[in-house]
């Protein structure tokens, strides 16, 4: 529950962040988009009286007697003082001249320099903050540029606070999620505890009369001879002996408890060992290479049980040989539990999916979900597991 | 073989007995921790068959009793505590089969099979009888 909570906040700050990134994408882009349309306007103002403003005709001040607003933006009468502008004209032999120059910022001979290297351009920007149009007219071209520095200076203050209004906003969102995350993911552990407990509690109360029905069993046919009834008795039992072995499997397998420096050579020698006169009354040999020390921080009763469950597995299905090896890798275990089997060679990472089981398990008791769980427990320990059949032998692999 | 076959579950305690009985054991039963001392005075068990959660016991210092004496142990249940000598215990969980237990006792270190165990073969299908 712990792992859903936490996927749960990161993929809100993510949401969130998606989302801020989005709406202040647009709304910045829609902020540029305007002020290199506000700056194009004023070029093509300049352009239609070849590079500099008409002012020989009045213009209409911002505010009329009437009351109605006169042009405002790039038609204002006042642009032509606050543009900081040039104009380069060149002609047919490509000679050029300064037509206007109204711009402190840029030399003469550095304008001439500008309006050379853009006049085959036809509109943008230059020098970061500079407009530029390009445009002929009697047979010459005009080069306009003008300052936008000071027009731009809003919209980037608006960009970098959107820049730091979204890491605020990811700061925010964070300590928020993780404080409700706790209160709306609270009912929901709690949920998941009791059904734990429930599992573990019910696999307690099933296993001590399973085992009496089970001699019960076993004594009746011996003092009265077997019957299909008492067949039948050991078959269901045999089957919800390996639901209720399950069922506390589930509980411990989703959550791992207190993680504690522990022997997995020791445990795994355990669990293999646990089952050795099994498969040699089966004669079916089993063989152990595993170095000693291999040692990790984990839950041992975890490892414990997946070792358990994979050995289950491979003693159940073993049609030769049952080889285990485990071998230290700096920091990590590789484990390798290997039976022989009558499958076809190949990839069988399937095994690990719920309620898969492939076509030897006919006549064989089982749900389909030890695998699966394994691989829950596995990944939780941040490790790895697969499956394949290589020459004659089903192969477990895993790597913590 | 001597066997003291303690469990808290007297169901458990009549099956077993009779059943470990046919296989030629003798069987002395325990359904609480406090008889466990005076059952292993004079000839004491052979094995122990030991359900973890028998009340009136202090698991530890029991399977202690169990080692020094050398006498080996099949633990019935779940964890068995943390320095338990395992040379000594064999563990089965709850739910188990008969030939489970007769095979897990078969197994047992330095135990003495009697005449007549020979049937408890481990791993028997009972579905196929």
């Amino acid at each position: 529950m712990d792992t859903a909570r936490k996927r749960f906040i990161r993929f809100a700050m993510l949401a969130v962040f998606v989302l801020l990134l989005v709406i202040l994408g647009i709304i910045n882009g829609m902020n540029f988009t305007m002020a290199a349309a506000d700056a194009d306007a004023i070029t093509e103002r300049l352009s239609r009286n070849k590079g500099s403003f008409d002012n020989s005709k009045p213009m209409e001040p911002g505010f009329l007697p009437d009351g109605k607003m006169g042009p405002m933006g790039p038609d204002s009468p006042e642009v032509s003082f606050t543009t900081r502008y040039f104009t380069v004209r060149f002609d047919q032999d490509g000679e050029a001249k300064l037509k206007a120059f109204q711009i402190a910022a840029v030399s003469e001979e550095e304008a001439i320099e500008w309006a050379s290297s853009l006049k085959n351009g036809t509109t943008g920007w230059t020098h970061g903050t500079y407009r530029f149009r390009v445009y002929t007219q009697e047979g010459k071209t005009f080069v306009t540029v003008i300052d936008q520095g000071r027009e731009l200076w809003p919209s980037y203050r608006i960009l970098y606070i959107s820049l730091g209004g979204i890491v605020l906003g990811l700061l925010v969102s964070y300590f928020f999620l993780s404080f409700m995350g706790k209160r709306v993911f609270a009912p929901l552990e709690e949920a998941d505890r009791k059904q734990k407990q429930f599992l573990l509690e019910a696999e307690k109360e099933f296993k001590v009369p399973l085992t009496v029905i089970n001699a019960d069993a076993e004594l009746i046919e011996r003092e009265m001879g077997p019957s299909d009834y008492t067949t039948s008795i050991h078959r269901q039992v045999r089957r919800m002996t390996g639901l209720v072995r399950q069922l506390g499997s589930m509980a411990i397998f989703e959550e791992s408890a207190e993680a504690k420096r522990c022997s997995v050579s020791e445990i795994l020698k355990s669990a293999a060992e646990s089952r050795r006169e099994e498969l040699a009354a089966r004669n079916i040999a089993l063989t152990m290479e595993i170095e000693p020390d291999a040692a990790l921080v984990a839950d041992s009763e975890l490892l414990r049980r997946i070792f358990g469950e994979l050995m289950e597995n491979a003693v159940k299905f073993a049609d030769g040989d049952v080889r285990i090896s485990l071998k230290k890798k700096e920091d990590r275990v590789q484990i390798r539990i290997a039976n022989g089997t009558s499958l076809a060679d190949g990839d069988r990472n399937n095994a690990f999916d719920r309620f898969t089981r492939f076509e030897n398990a006919e006549g064989k008791s089982g749900s389909g979900l030890g695998l699966s769980m394994v691989k829950s427990a596995v990944k939780e320990m941040d490790g790895r597991v697969g499956a394949k059949v290589e020459e004659g032998q089903f192969v477990v692999h895993i790597a913590l | 073989m001597r066997i003291l076959l303690a469990a808290p579950d007297r169901d458990i305690l009549m099956c077993y007995e009779r059943l470990l009985s046919q296989e030629g054991h003798e069987v002395t039963t325990a359904f609480d921790g406090m008889q466990i001392p005076q059952l292993l005075a004079g000839s004491g068990p052979e094995a122990v068959i030991l359900d973890l959660d028998l009340p009136g016991l202090d698991r530890s210092r029991i399977l202690r009793m169990f080692a020094e004496d050398n006498i080996p142990v099949v633990a019935l249940g779940e964890a068995l505590p943390e320095n338990a000598d395992a040379k000594n215990i064999r563990s089965l969980r709850y739910p188990f089969l008969p030939e489970e237990l007769f095979a897990a006792l078969e197994a047992l270190p330095g135990k003495r099979s009697l005449p007549g165990t020979a049937d408890a073969a481990p791993g028997k299908d009972i579905g196929e009888r």
